[in-house]
C-alpha cells in the first residue's frame, strides 16, 4: 500500500493518530487529549470518536490492547498506534512541514 | 443529578442498540462507559451539562446513519463476498428463497381480499425482521423482492392518481418520480444488494420480469391472462429455486436470460393473439418476435446491467481511493444521464407534454452531454487507479465495458425506438429516423436487435473474463 495515497488525513484522523503517539489510551482518554491539543476547537461525540476509532482499527493504523476494568466493573479497552499508523502519522506531519515550510519562505519573500 | 444520569445512561443504552450489530459488539459496551464518564465530569456546571448531553445525543443521529451505510457497502471486507456466495442452497433454503414468488402466484390465481393482503404483507414484514436479526441470509433475497412488489405496485398506484391530465406540471412531477425517481432508488438499492451478493441480487431482479411487458395483457381475456401470469410465475418460482441450488453467479446469468426469454415469448403470443384466441386469429412468427425482442432488450439491460457496474466496482475497489471515486463519478453522471435522456424522451414525444418543449429542451441536452463527460471521466479516472495500483486489468476490455455501459441506456430504450421509429434527441439529427422509414419493419427489427444481442454476448464475455480472480488484490483503506 502506497502511504501517500492515503494522504492527507482529516484533521480529527490526525489528531487521534497525535494522541496515540506517545502511549496507548482509551476512549475517554483519546477524546479529552484531542481537546486539549486542538486547543478546545474539536471535540467528539462519543458516537463520532467510536466511528473514527472503528475506521482506524479496520485500516491497521491502530490496535487494540489490554483490557481492563474500570471503577463500574465495565470492560475498557486501549488503544495503540501499530507500525503503519505511525509511519502514516510520520508521512502527514512531513507533509504538513513541507507546507509550513513552503508558506513561510514566502511569505517571509513577501515581507522583504 | 444522579438520577438524571442513571435515566440519560438507560436512554443512551437503548439508543446504542440501534448500531449495526458488528459494531455495537466491538463498541457498545465502551462507548456506554464513556458516556457516562463524559456526563460525571460536566456534572458539576449545569450549563455544561446540558450541553454535554445535546452534544451526546446530538450526534448520535449522524453516527447511526454512517455505521449502517459502511455496514451496507462493507463489501470492501475483501475478496472472501465474491466466494461465499457462490455456494449451493440446501433444499429448504432454496424453497424457502422461492416461496415469495409463490405466494405472489397464488394471488395471480385466487382473488384476494384486502384481510389477506395484509396477511401477506405482514408475513413478508416478519420475514424481513428475521433476516435482518440473522444477517441477511441468501433466503431473504425472496422476500426483498416481495417486498419491492409491493412497494412498486402500490406506490405507482398513489403516484398516478396524481396525473390524471396531459400536459401539467403535476403530470410531469408525477411522471418523474414513477419513472426515474423511484426506479433511481429502486436500482441503487438493488446495486447494493449486488455490491454485496450477486446471487441475491439476481433473485431480487427475478421479481423485474413480471413487469417485462406490462402492456401485453391489456385487452386479453381474463382467463387467458390468469393461465398467463400463472405459466410466469411458475417460471420465476423454478428459476428461483435452480438459482439457490446451483449457487453459481455463471449460472445465475445463464438463468436469468432463459427466464426472460419463456416469459417474454409467453407474453408475446399471448398479446399478439389480443381479445381472440381462435386459428384463425393466430399471429405470424415475424409478429411475435416483433413485439417480443425490444422488450427482452430492455429486461436484460436491467438484468446484466448492474453485473457490469458490479464489474467496474470490483476493479475500483482493487485500486486506491482514486478508483472508487472514479466509479462515483460514473454512477453521477449514468444516474445525470438517465434522467435528462428521459426528460428528452418526454420532449419529442408528438403529443406528450409538449407545453414543456421550447422552455426546457435545451437543459435536458446540457444535463445528458454532463452526464456523458462525468460519466466517461469516472471510468477513466477508475481505469488510471487501476493501473497505478497494478491491479491486473486488459485496458483494451475496460474500454469495452465503458462503451457497454454507455450504451445501456440506449439498449434499454430500444423498445421506444424501434416502437416510434425515433432516436433520443441527443443523437444527431434529431428524433426521426427518417432513413429508416425507407426500411421494412423487418430490418429495422432485425438492426435493433443485432445490436441488443452482440450488446449481450459481449456483456456476457466480459463479466466472465473481468470476474476472472486476479492475482493482485491490494485492497483499500479508507478511515
Amino acid at each position: 500500500m502506497d502511504i501517500q495515497d492515503q494522504l492527507p488525513l482529516t484533521e480529527a484522523t490526525f489528531f487521534i493518530l497525535i494522541s496515540l503517539a506517545t502511549e496507548a489510551k482509551h476512549g475517554y482518554a483519546i477524546m479529552k487529549d484531542v481537546e486539549a491539543l486542538s486547543v478546545g476547537r474539536i471535540v467528539f461525540g462519543t458516537g463520532t470518536l467510536y466511528g473514527a476509532l472503528k475506521r482506524l482499527l479496520d485500516s491497521g493504523w491502530i490496535e487494540r490492547v489490554d483490557d481492563e476494568k474500570n471503577d463500574t466493573g465495565r470492560l475498557r479497552k486501549a488503544y495503540r498506534l501499530t507500525r503503519l499508523g505511525r509511519r502514516i502519522l510520520e508521512a502527514e506531519t512531513a507533509r504538513l512541514k513541507a507546507l509550513v515550510r513552503a508558506a513561510s519562505s514566502r511569505i517571509a519573500e513577501g515581507i522583504r | 443529578m444522579k438520577i438524571l444520569i442513571s435515566v440519560l445512561s438507560l436512554l443512551y443504552s437503548q439508543l446504542l442498540r440501534l448500531y449495526p450489530r458488528h459494531f455495537r459488539e466491538q463498541f457498545a459496551d465502551e462507548m456506554q462507559g464513556v458516556f457516562e464518564q463524559v456526563l460525571n465530569d460536566s456534572g458539576a456546571v449545569p450549563i455544561m451539562f446540558w450541553l454535554v448531553v445535546i452534544r451526546e445525543f446530538g450526534v448520535l443521529p449522524a453516527s447511526l446513519l454512517r455505521e449502517h451505510w459502511r455496514e451496507w457497502t462493507r463489501a470492501t471486507g475483501g475478496l472472501a463476498s465474491l466466494t461465499e456466495d457462490e455456494r449451493p442452497s440446501p433444499w429448504p433454503e432454496a424453497l424457502f428463497t422461492a416461496l415469495p414468488f409463490g405466494l405472489l402466484l397464488i394471488t395471480y390465481v385466487v382473488r384476494l381480499g384486502p384481510f389477506t393482503v395484509l396477511l401477506v404483507i405482514g408475513l413478508t414484514i416478519l420475514a424481513l425482521l428475521i433476516a435482518w436479526r440473522k444477517n441477511w441470509p441468501r433466503w431473504s433475497a425472496g422476500w426483498l423482492a416481495l417486498m419491492l412488489f409491493v412497494l412498486v405496485s402500490y406506490s405507482s398506484s398513489f403516484i398516478y392518481m396524481f396525473a390524471n391530465d396531459w400536459n401539467t406540471p403535476q403530470t410531469l412531477a408525477a411522471h418523474l418520480i414513477g419513472e426515474v425517481l423511484l426506479p433511481v432508488v429502486l436500482g441503487a438499492g438493488l446495486y447494493a444488494v449486488y455490491q454485496r451478493d450477486t446471487l441475491k441480487g439476481m433473485l431480487i431482479v427475478l421479481f423485474l420480469l413480471e413487469f417485462m411487458n406490462p402492456f401485453a395483457l391489456e385487452f386479453v381475456p381474463d382467463p387467458i391472462r390468469t393461465l398467463t401470469t400463472a405459466g410466469t410465475q411458475v417460471i420465476v418460482v423454478l428459476t428461483a429455486i435452480w438459482l439457490a441450488r446451483r449457487g453459481r453467479r455463471m449460472t445465475g446469468v445463464g438463468l436469468l436470460i432463459g427466464a426472460a426469454v419463456l416469459i417474454g415469448l409467453a407474453l408475446s403470443i399471448t398479446s399478439e393473439y389480443g381479445n381472440s384466441f381462435t386459428n384463425t386469429n393466430a399471429p405470424e412468427a415475424v409478429e411475435v418476435v416483433r413485439s417480443f425482442l425490444p422488450n427482452l432488450l430492455d429486461s436484460l439491460a436491467l438484468l446484466i446491467g448492474p453485473l457490469l457496474l458490479r464489474t467496474v466496482w470490483e476493479i475500483a475497489r482493487r485500486s486506491n481511493r482514486l478508483g472508487i471515486f472514479g466509479h462515483r463519478l460514473a454512477w453521477l453522471g449514468l444516474i445525470l444521464m438517465l434522467i435528462a435522456e428521459f426528460g428528452s424522451y418526454r420532449l419529442f414525444l408528438p403529443d406528450d407534454l409538449s407545453a414543456f418543449r421550447s422552455s426546457v429542451g435545451g437543459w435536458f441536452m446540457v444535463a445528458v452531454w454532463v452526464g456523458v463527460v462525468l460519466y466517461l471521466s469516472g471510468l477513466g479516472l477508475t481505469a488510471l487507479a487501476a493501473r497505478r495500483a497494478g491491479v491486473s486489468l486488459s485496458l483494451p476490455l475496460y474500454g469495452l465495458l465503458a462503451m457497454l455501459l454507455f450504451a445501456s441506456p440506449l439498449i434499454a430504450q430500444s423498445s421506444r425506438i424501434m416502437a416510434t421509429r425515433s432516436l433520443p434527441i441527443i443523437l444527431p439529427n434529431g428524433s426521426s429516423l427518417t432513413s429508416f422509414h425507407q426500411l421494412s419493419d423487418l430490418w429495422v427489427l432485425v438492426i435493433g436487435a443485432s445490436a441488443g444481442l452482440l450488446w449481450l454476448i459481449f456483456s456476457t464475455g466480459l463479466i466472465a473474463l473481468l470476474n476472472q480472480r486476479p492475482q493482485n488484490t491490494s485492497l483499500t483503506t479508507e478511515p
